[in-house]
């Protein structure tokens, strides 16, 4: 009995010493001399990388296709209604997409269009026409499915315009020559058309919707010259 | 010509508040700017460690107040592994920022034990995305800046360390049981638990009852 209480009294105090060591305060910072001093003012280069999109919001115009009774001059018709930002045609790129700071580049995905308000309506999600099936609209024809929209952004720079999805992808209409590489400085307007679901599922009482278009300012790869 | 003077005194007021008012409405903007330089970890991680990364710099670039959050994303260009999204955990999940305001966000990187070794290389970004508006297009803006780090193929150094420590203490533990266990024992202390006889009565097949 004695020599169990001594074994577990040898065993606490060892762990005693070794976490008692563990708390040991660092020592205070030596104290501080007397000294004279200047303040020297100066500017330096911007060190951030940024983007501005200007208007933070716009709305979508000149609604046309959709079947008879869903099609109207004033909504979204369905199926595959169309509403634009702009007019590519008119030379009409109202949103104006400024980068600054450090040079990189430009990118643009869309995002789910949601229903406003307190409204129930299934999210449409952004597809694309071709290319990947994980974001391939399911609709004929490669057109979008009951719970899919389509979104395409274009520019004065551009000759056509180019399809946006939910993937991150390089804006060729920021600046179609180089890729989308930006500089401090570097503007852009563009415009975007949507083509709307198939279908609206008869649940969803949303009649209003706002569609997600975001650019961003992406840094060069860790490889690529720094000038 | 009263109403001549008080018109001729207001209207300068009121064409200055219109000049002010009408370019601030036609040119709101949503911005967001994010420190150039990529969030580096000096060192390597350890599987099974949570490291405190540099903190990242985020700057309201637009002309509103805006909620600012930050993410981590795969890099679009390439290049090293991409960072799981829930490996890196910011200190808040979204900053409020009046236009022209920035601010420091702490990030923790917490590598699951089982990661695998090697160079990661991902986008943060800073994302504003503004308020929805009443129908058509939102827009929205990100910056984005390089988080680079190494996983090294071992554990951390502390971590074979801890294991010990914990094992240690669950040693102790048995130990003291057994002590209090066997100096009870020895002592001749005994607990009696007495069950108290209880009966109780059964149903018979009318719904009745009886002892």
């Amino acid at each position: 009995m004695r020599s169990l209480l001594v074994i577990a009294a040898i065993v606490v105090g060892g762990f005693l010493v070794i976490h008692a060591g563990k708390g040991v305060a660092a020592k205070d910072p030596p104290p501080h001399g007397h000294s004279g001093s200047t303040a020297v003012s100066l500017n330096t280069m911007q060190t951030y990388r940024s983007i501005t999109v200007s208007p933070t919001a716009v709305n979508c115009g000149h609604y046309k296709r959709g079947n008879y009774p869903n099609r109207s001059k004033g909504a979204m018709g369905f199926p595959w209604g169309t509403c634009q930002v702009g007019d590519r045609v008119k030379g009409k790129d109202p949103i104006k997409i400024t980068y600054n700071g450090m040079q990189g580049y430009v990118y643009v995905h869309a995002g789910w269009a949601m229903p406003n308000g307190n409204n129930v309506g299934t999210p449409w999600h952004p597809c694309a026409s071709a290319g990947h099936r994980a974001v391939a609209c399911t609709g004929k024809k490669g057109m979008p499915g009951y719970n899919q929209y389509t979104v395409r952004n274009f520019s004065p720079e551009s000759a056509v315009p180019t399809q946006l999805t939910g993937n991150n992808v390089c804006d060729v209409n920021f600046r179609p020559a180089g890729g989308c590489y930006a500089s401090r400085g570097n503007s852009q307007r563009e415009g975007l058309y949507l083509t709307g679901p198939s279908k609206i599922p008869g649940t969803d009482t949303a009649q209003s919707w706002t569609a997600w278009v975001i650019w961003t300012a992406e840094p060069q790869s860790i490889r690529e010259p720094k000038s | 010509m009263h109403l001549r003077g008080l018109l001729g005194t207001l209207a300068p007021a009121v064409l200055a508040g219109a000049l002010v008012a009408v370019p601030q409405a036609a040119q709101a903007s949503v911005g967001v700017g994010i420190q150039a330089d990529p969030v580096r970890l000096s060192g390597v991680a350890h599987p099974g460690q949570t490291i405190a990364l540099p903190s990242v710099s985020v700057v309201n670039a637009g002309t509103q107040r805006e909620s600012i959050r930050v993410v981590v994303r795969p890099y679009p260009r390439g290049g090293g592994r991409p960072v799981p999204p829930s490996w890196v955990r910011p200190g808040v999940p979204s900053v409020q920022l009046a236009p022209r305001h920035a601010i420091r966000i702490s990030l923790d990187l917490v590598v699951p034990a089982d990661a695998k070794p090697g160079a990661y290389l991902s986008d943060i970004v800073a994302i504003v995305s503004g308020q929805p508006s009443a129908s058509g297009a939102n827009l929205g803006a990100g910056a984005a800046t390089l988080l680079e780090f190494r996983v090294a193929p071992d554990p951390a150094p502390g971590f074979w360390w801890s294991v010990f420590i914990q094992s240690l203490w669950a040693l102790l533990i048995v130990i003291l049981l057994a002590a209090v266990v066997f100096a009870v024992r020895r002592s001749g202390l005994r607990v009696r638990v007495e069950r108290e006889a209880v009966s109780y009565g059964t149903a018979d097949e009318y719904g009745g009852w009886h002892a």
